[in-house]
């Protein structure tokens, strides 16, 4: 019974979407009231179709209801609760509808909160109704999850054992999600701004809140699963340039570009194309980004047309990008005042350098991304492109981001003078030169290591530098306390301090990407039970095998005792997971994180010149038992020892606190000296 | 044209420049190609000191694990033609005479040195056909 019912709340609302999006355009064009008021009830009606047919299929999904083909395919009796109720996502299906939930979502949250534009609001609902009933067409026709199974099967496959093996899976793709589905809005304002030709800058304030959210999901979408990656798949990294990762990457690096751009069209009105062009481009990654991970294509160019889904998503990305060209270059000259920069080195051209870089670094990912697939469908040939690639692109561009990080805040808007720069500059020069020689003196080695470790140093200086000038400023004039100052500042201008939080969030996460990059220890290990190896500062005892079962699965542990140092630290138990649904074993790594450990004996350990800020990465890779002489029963394990990991999950967080900081509106100014362009520049413009 | 904006062209040209010459490099020189054995043994002496991913079929009784379950040696081979196979580090579980493996490495003299060694995530197992694009998977369903 679900599964009709599902199929008909799908197909209401893509008709009431389809309805609702032309009502918008024609009222957004003729002024007329009433059709505007259609659009608006469309994307309310729209919204609660969707969360019925979402409601729907989890009741399938909870009460096994095989009748129902998503069910079927993903669904399973012995899995847990958690595992049924997240395989919404599971597969290709699940996920198309998960994605139109988000963005009826989000399209319901923009209305409500944006009550101003309303010349620009009917154009902007079309543009998200429009996407909603594309997505909607998809699930309605071609991957209709609620399609009927004919026999009923008694039980299913359940979904693939790499998904129900860590909580995470809970979390990390509804962030990726909500950070690919919210790049919608912001893009639906600025089409909507092309068309009416008008983006003045209260429009831009609202184009940047409305990609800050999906910028925020975004970082902690990746962060989030390169933890994933980290604490599941066992292989002791946590980043593998896969085109999944890729596609991540690569709308959350266009969408920064854009948040960098968008305060040079703010304070000088120029690059106004451009910045509209970035967040139009991060759209169209994050739909490509969709049909990559989604449509089968990576699995072989040929393979994506069987579902019948990969062509419409490829016909989506083309009307997209057609449109948005046709769009950009005839309205785009409207937008922008004649500005031109005023002098090489200023904030301006720092901004426009990071643009260039970050657009840089999409092209060579998108292009490692895509080039097998059109070697393939050119040639036939099945090639791909191996991770030094990436990692012999990525790491130039990163430290010279990195080096942005750190003069751009420095710069003056408009022309510069040198000495005041090199006031500004030289205590952070210092730290960071200080920082390789404190480095060089502990024993640590390699050039582009050291590099990242001297500019990390740097940019944290400038950035805090900035900061307690700030305050200072303040305090000279307000006679607060530091904390008040710091307080009444963050209230003032979120911004700003916001932007500064996510680089310290930034800084945090290269330093654990250079260190556990560089310095990461690895080995193996056959061991009878009772037997050692050591690795850096540990030593492993291989104590017994300890198997137990679960309901969708048998899990074979082994019991490794760990000592730091000498320091008995109890033991792991890294294991192998043998699901019901699949013949290969899961391996499950186990990870113990130093930073967890007491302070004292890190201290210690730091004086001693060793990192005590690490994980110890234990995979248990395969086992030989021997009945008759159990002492002769061994266990494979492999060994990761991976310094500072830590910082990249904790400099995650920090960049989407910051994030969230830059999103809250600013205090109200109470006086003209606080304004935010000084008389001064003002002048230049 | 203001001189800063000539400056700011001529400094974007130069990036420009600097980023197509690192992408050809890296690109070129990153490329792994996937084949099957007779695929490889029919490119003949272009594939020494070459990355390849090479997919094929463990050889049955062609399996020798080292003492120490560290290196493993057998004979990659699809139905026209077979190569040996050295892959250091520990086996993975699946792994066994007559699977599906993808192995990546270096080809030198008559051996693939294997770097890493995955198993087909799939009971049954077909080897590639020469001269077709292999499934995603080569896995029979």
């Amino acid at each position: 019974m679900i599964g009709p019912l599902g199929h008909l709340a799908i197909m209401a609302a893509l008709v009431v979407a389809a309805a609702g999006s032309l009502a918008s355009f024609a009222g957004g064009r003729t002024g007329d009231h009433a059709l505007i008021a259609v659009g608006r009830r469309g994307v309310y009606i729209t919204a609660a179709l969707v969360t019925a047919a979402v409601i729907l299929m989890l009741t399938a999904l909870v009460t096994h209801d095989f009748a129902v083909k998503y069910v079927a395919d993903v669904g399973s009796r012995e899995t847990p609760l958690y595992y049924t109720v997240i395989s919404l996502w599971a597969a290709l299906e699940g996920s198309i509808l998960f994605w139109v939930f988000l963005l009826s979502l989000y399209t319901v949250a923009f209305l409500l909160t944006t009550r101003r534009f309303p010349t620009l609001l009917p154009y902007a609902t079309g543009v998200l109704l429009a996407i909603s009933a594309f997505f909607l067409f998809v699930i309605a026709g071609p991957g209709n999850p609620f399609a009927a199974v004919h026999p009923v099967p008694a039980d299913g496959a359940g979904p693939n054992p790499l998904l129900q093996n860590n909580w995470m899976m809970g979390v990390h793709p509804p962030l990726l999600y909500l950070g690919y589905v919210g790049l919608s809005v912001p893009y639906a304002v600025s089409v909507a701004a092309l068309l009416r030709g008008t983006a003045g800058s209260d429009v831009l304030r609202l184009i940047r809140r409305w990609a800050l959210v999906p910028w925020v999901f975004l970082t902690l979408g990746i962060v989030a699963g390169m933890w994933w990656s980290y604490a599941v798949l066992g292989w002791g990294g946590y980043w593998s340039w896969d085109p999944v990762e890729n596609a991540s990457v690569m709308p959350w690096l266009v969408t920064t570009a854009f948040l960098h751009s968008l305060q040079v069209q703010e304070r000088r009105r120029m690059l106004g194309t451009w910045t509209l062009s970035l967040i139009v481009t991060a759209f169209l990654l994050s739909i490509l980004g969709t049909f990559l991970t989604r449509s089968g294509v990576l699995a072989s160019v040929h393979s994506f047309t069987q579902s019948g889904v990969g062509p419409l998503f490829l016909v989506l990305f083309s009307a997209v990008l057609v449109s948005s060209i046709v769009l950009l270059t005839l309205r785009g000259g409207t937008l922008d005042a004649p500005g031109v920069l005023d002098a090489a080195l200023c904030r301006e051209s720092a901004f426009l350098v990071n643009n260039l870089l970050f657009i840089a670094l999409t092209f060579t990912i998108l292009l490692g991304t895509m080039f097998p697939l059109l070697v393939q469908a050119l040639q036939g040939s099945q090639l791909s492109v191996g991770a030094p690639y990436f990692d012999h692109v990525a790491v130039p561009i990163g430290i010279a981001v990195l080096f942005l990080m750190g003069v751009g805040p420095v710069l003056p808007w408009g022309a510069s003078r040198l000495d005041v720069l090199q006031y500004r500059l030289l205590p952070p020069v210092a730290a960071g030169t200080l920082a390789i020689i404190l480095l060089l003196v502990l024993g640590v080695r390699g050039v582009s290591a050291l590099i990242a470790f001297g500019l990390a140093a740097f940019v944290l200086a400038v950035t805090l530098g900035r900061v307690a000038g700030d305050i200072r400023t303040r305090r000279g004039n307000t006679s607060e306390s530091w904390v008040g100052a710091g307080a009444r500042l963050l209230a003032l201008n979120p911004r700003r301090y916001g932007g500064y939080l996510v680089h310290l969030g930034v800084i945090l996460v290269i330093v654990g990407i250079t260190a556990s990059g560089s310095y990461q220890l690895q080995g193996n290990a056959t061991l009878r039970p009772g037997e050692s190896a050591s690795i850096g500062a540990y030593r492993l005892t291989y104590l017994h095998l300890v198997p137990h079962g679960e309901s969708n699965r048998m899990v074979l542990g082994a019991s490794v005792r760990v000592a730091r140092a000498g320091r008995d630290l109890g033991t792991l138990t890294p294991s192998l997971n043998y699901y019901k649904n699949q013949s290969q074993p899961v391996p499950d790594p186990a990870i113990r994180s130093t930073f967890a450990g007491s302070p004292l004996s890190d201290g210690e350990q730091l004086l001693r010149g060793r990192n005590p800020f690490e994980d110890l990465y234990l995979v248990l890779q395969g086992f030989t038992v021997n009945r008759r002489h159990p002492a002769r029963s061994a266990v494979a394990l492999q060994v990761y020892v991976n310094p500072l990991v830590g910082c990249i999950w904790l400099g995650g967080g920090v960049m989407g606190i910051g994030g969230l900081l830059a999103m809250l509106p600013a205090r109200r100014r109470r006086t003209a000296r606080e304004m935010p362009v000084p008389a001064a520049e003002e002048a230049a413009v | 044209m203001r001189r800063s904006s000539r400056a700011l062209i001529v400094g974007g040209l130069v990036i420009a420049a600097a980023l197509a010459f690192i992408l050809y490099q890296g690109l070129s020189n990153n490329l792994v190609y996937y084949i099957t054995p007779s695929e490889l043994l029919a490119r003949g002496a272009a594939a020494q000191g070459q990355d390849f991913r090479l997919g094929g079929q463990v050889r049955p009784g062609s399996v020798h694990v080292s003492h120490g379950m560290h290196t493993v040696t057998f004979i990659l081979q699809d139905p026209r033609g077979a190569v040996h196979v050295i892959s250091e580090g520990i086996p993975p579980p699946m792994f066994r005479a007559g699977a599906g493996v993808v192995v990546e490495g270096i080809y030198r003299g008559d051996i693939f040195n294997a770097t890493t060694l995955m198993v087909k995530h799939c009971a049954t197992y077909r080897p590639p056909t020469p001269g077709t694009v292999p499934a995603p998977d080569n896995c029979v369903t």
